[in-house]
């Protein structure tokens, strides 16, 4: 096996290269005609294109398994276009019967959209937040899924820990479960394979973090994206890995490289099973996502940009010192502000930060529309295998310091403000502590939008928190502001419109800066750069 | 876009295996030399022979670490002292911080209490230059070993304090960061070091909320009130007009 450095070509490329490929947000593909015209833009491959030689492996071209190994900023892209796709009825979209009793499937009430960014659409063109699914009688807001994969990773790495603490018990022994810095308690072995978990706090027994949804639901983005597909857009998934590891017990590594072991976890099955044929919702159309798309999709997911920080230089004082009230008030104890990852299964890592409109430094100069710089590093090894295929780029798998995340993805008990009412009266009082990064973009707060500023939702924590809110709300209400500026410098950002060096700023473009205000642009590091996604 | 460079398998990657500490000199090695060195392991023909000064060298550098990690009557003194010179002679700096830092960790002695302390920390933030001051700074959260994780956070208070010009405003924002983040976790003698730091680059207002200093009176608050005043009496001035 012999190594090639990663190209500098491409480098030029991703230099040189124009973004060729629409900047839109859900949208149709080009192929498809709207009332018999062509749409003249849009996402450039149809939904067989997407779906391409399907699984495969790599040594499949055109396979979701090849493209990730070998191309992989291509399937990024290919994920976001499929994250941003209208889907059509005949495409399975709100097939999905609804009837049932809510008070046992809550996702019957989610509302059906033909998109993902339907949801998650703002800011433009990102994965971001925005929708509300009534899924709870007091609703849900669809929160942003900037940095998820970085959320996944550390949830697993979290429940390896603990797990590895449980495992090392001797009979009689009792252990503290610390991950990551987070506690979470203690448990004793009383058995050979029994253990009392009465002193496990803030995860549920079995140790599994589960970093995603208010209560803290779901282990993998995996399982996320194939529940919403069914549940918010109706589009049914037979998605093997999930069926093999939630059905058959089994332990499977998805493209990704996320572990789902159905022996040691309860896995989420996917829609379509054995049990129900192949076309559960009745509306003709079976396989409505292949298992390439899914692949797809996962790996964008994955290697999503996490959010960044807008610090203007007139800022900086009362950013740092809003920090520094922040952690001196205790809020720091569970929005942590740094989690490390021992091994990062992505392929690049996006640092976005202000960086104000300058002309005269094009290759570094924010735009006028939101004064942000995203710089993207390549995190991958390239390998030459035997063949003419293209070389393996694979994951470096680094360590990797997740900064400004702001959470500890533990639950905790904030009172009766953040209670959650479920359909059958009972209330959720266990909630995930939010991750802060992008919050001062996010409005309305709290999961289900009741709270309208950031003052409002900090004043809202209760319970384990009481202590935190009380000392925020002593402070002045001068430094008050501090803390919310610095709270306000967590933004998301759209990546079609923010200047990169993927995709720099050109001033003298016609039209700027509605055309040349750059983009973190993924075509320039594409295999192929003139085959748009 | 930045990239990992391509390099041959260095003389020190052969020190450092042996020396034992492969996580912290990792998160300074480009992508490309880190995925060479694995497979070196396993092809081991293209392995580059250590020669004998570089050996000569190994056993040299090996006993200094031995040194230092004995306690000793006279901590100072010049067995310790030249175990120390052994380390910071390193010229090259992926090696020069495996090995202060793994001389660092295996040091029993106190650090406010050993007078070889502020060498070491010295030589450490020699090491951060340019782009390996962000990384660098990663170590602070990331090296596990307590004492060289202390020895990590002070030649970046060092950095801060008296090469202050080097840092970008990015680096020094999450220099900031950092040092606001863990301020709580650190040892009395550090936080002393790390608040003069945070004084020089975040400001006067961070540092007095590092020391427990009251919120009531923040320099930036008051700069903002007067700005308020200046305007009103300016608007006063022009009605008056």
């Amino acid at each position: 096996m012999k190594l090639r450095a990663y190209g500098a070509a491409v480098v030029a490329g991703a230099m040189t290269v124009g973004l060729a490929e629409t900047a839109d947000a859900q949208m149709r593909d080009r192929l498809e005609k709207i009332s018999g015209i062509a749409v003249g833009d849009g996402i450039q491959k149809n939904i067989g294109g997407q779906i391409g030689t399907g699984r495969g492996n790599n040594q499949t071209p055109d396979s979701s398994i090849f493209i990730i190994q070998r191309d992989p900023f291509r399937s990024v892209r290919r994920g976001r276009q499929l994250f941003q796709r209208k889907f059509l009825p005949t495409q399975g979209f709100s097939g999905r019967d609804r009837a049932g009793n809510i008070a046992v499937d809550a996702s019957i009430g989610a509302g059906v959209v033909d998109s993902c960014a339907g949801c998650h659409g703002r800011p433009r063109g990102s994965a971001g937040f925005g929708g509300d699914v009534f899924t709870r009688p007091d609703s849900r807001d669809a929160p942003h899924l900037f940095g998820l994969g970085l959320q996944e990773m550390l949830g697993d790495e979290m429940t390896t820990e603990l797990r590895a603490i449980r495992a090392g018990l001797a009979i009689g022994q009792t252990g503290t479960l610390v991950a990551k810095g987070v506690n979470f308690g203690t448990i004793r072995r009383t058995g050979t394979s029994t253990f009392d978990t009465s002193g496990v706090v803030g995860v549920n027994p079995d140790l599994r973090v589960r970093p995603f949804f208010v209560q803290g639901g779901t282990i993998s983005i995996r399982e996320f994206l194939v529940g919403a597909f069914n549940a918010e857009m109706g589009i049914q998934s037979d998605d093997a890995d999930l069926r093999n590891a939630a059905i058959n017990r089994q332990r499977i590594t998805t493209p990704a490289g996320m572990i789902l072991d159905g022996a040691l976890d309860a896995i989420e099955a996917p829609p379509v099973t054995g049990s129900n044929g192949v076309d559960p919702d009745g509306d003709g159309i079976p396989n409505e996502l292949p298992i390439s798309l899914v692949d797809h999709e996962e790996f964008y997911l994955l290697n999503y940009f996490k959010p960044g920080t807008s610090i203007s230089p007139d800022k900086s004082a009362d950013v740092n010192t809003g920090r520094t009230l922040f952690t001196n008030a205790g809020c720091a104890n569970c929005h942590i502000a740094s989690l490390t990852i021992n091994v990062d299964r992505r392929v690049a890592d996006v640092e976005t930060v202000f960086s104000d409109f300058n002309p005269a430094s094009p290759t570094t100069s924010g735009n006028p529309i939101n004064r942000l710089f995203a710089t993207a590093t390549p995190k991958i090894v390239t390998i030459d295998d035997p063949g003419t295929f293209p070389v393996l780029k694979q994951p470096a798998r680094g360590s990797f310091v997740v900064n400004n995340f702001f959470a500890d993805l533990k639950r905790h008990d904030l009172g009766n403000n953040f209670a959650e009412r479920n359909f059958d009266g009972t209330l959720l009082r266990q909630i995930m502590t939010e991750p802060l990064w992008g919050v001062g973009t996010t409005a309305p707060y709290g999961h289900d939008g009741r709270s309208q500023s950031l003052e409002e939702v900090i004043l809202r924590h209760g319970g384990e928190a009481l202590t935190q809110r009380n000392n925020f709300n002593a402070l002045s209400r001068a430094n008050k502001n501090l803390v919310l500026t610095f709270l306000g410098s967590l933004v998301l950002f759209p990546p079609d419109d923010t200047a990169s060096n993927t995709a720099n700023i050109n001033p003298n473009a016609a039209n700027f800066p509605q055309a040349g205000h750059g983009a973190i642009a993924l075509t320039p590091l594409f295999n192929n750069t003139a085959d748009l996604e | 876009m930045k990239q990992p460079s391509r390099s041959k398998v260095p003389v020190w990657l052969l020190l450092v295996a042996i020396v034992g500490a492969s996580a912290i000199i990792w998160a300074l090695v480009p992508t490309s030399s880190k995925r060479q060195q694995a497979d070196s392991d396993s092809e081991t023909s293209e392995a580059t022979p250590a020669s004998p000064g570089a050996q000569a060298d190994l056993s040299r550098l090996r006993q200094a670490i031995e040194v230092l990690s004995r306690a000793h009557a006279d901590p100072g003194g010049p067995e310790r002292r030249g175990a120390m010179n052994d380390l910071l002679s390193q010229g090259d700096a992926p090696t020069k911080l495996t090995l202060l830092l793994e001389a660092a960790a295996a040091d029993p002695s106190a650090p406010d209490k050993d007078p070889l302390w502020p060498e070491l920390v010295q030589g450490l933030s020699t090491i951060w230059q340019g782009e390996t001051i962000g990384t660098g700074m990663d170590l602070m959260v990331t090296e596990s070993r307590p004492r060289a994780r202390d020895a990590i956070v002070s030649s970046f208070a060092k950095l801060a304090l008296e090469r202050t010009s080097e840092l970008t405003p990015p680096q020094q924002q999450k220099l900031s960061e950092y040092f606001i983040d863990l301020h709580g976790k650190l040892p009395a003698y550090q936080k002393r070091e790390v608040e003069a730091a945070a004084r020089k680059i975040a400001g006067n207002d961070v540092a007095d909320l590092l020391q427990g200093k009251s919120a009531d009176n923040l320099e930036v608050n008051r700069e903002y009130e007067q700005a308020i005043q200046a305007a009103q009496a300016s608007e006063k001035r022009l009605a008056a007009q």
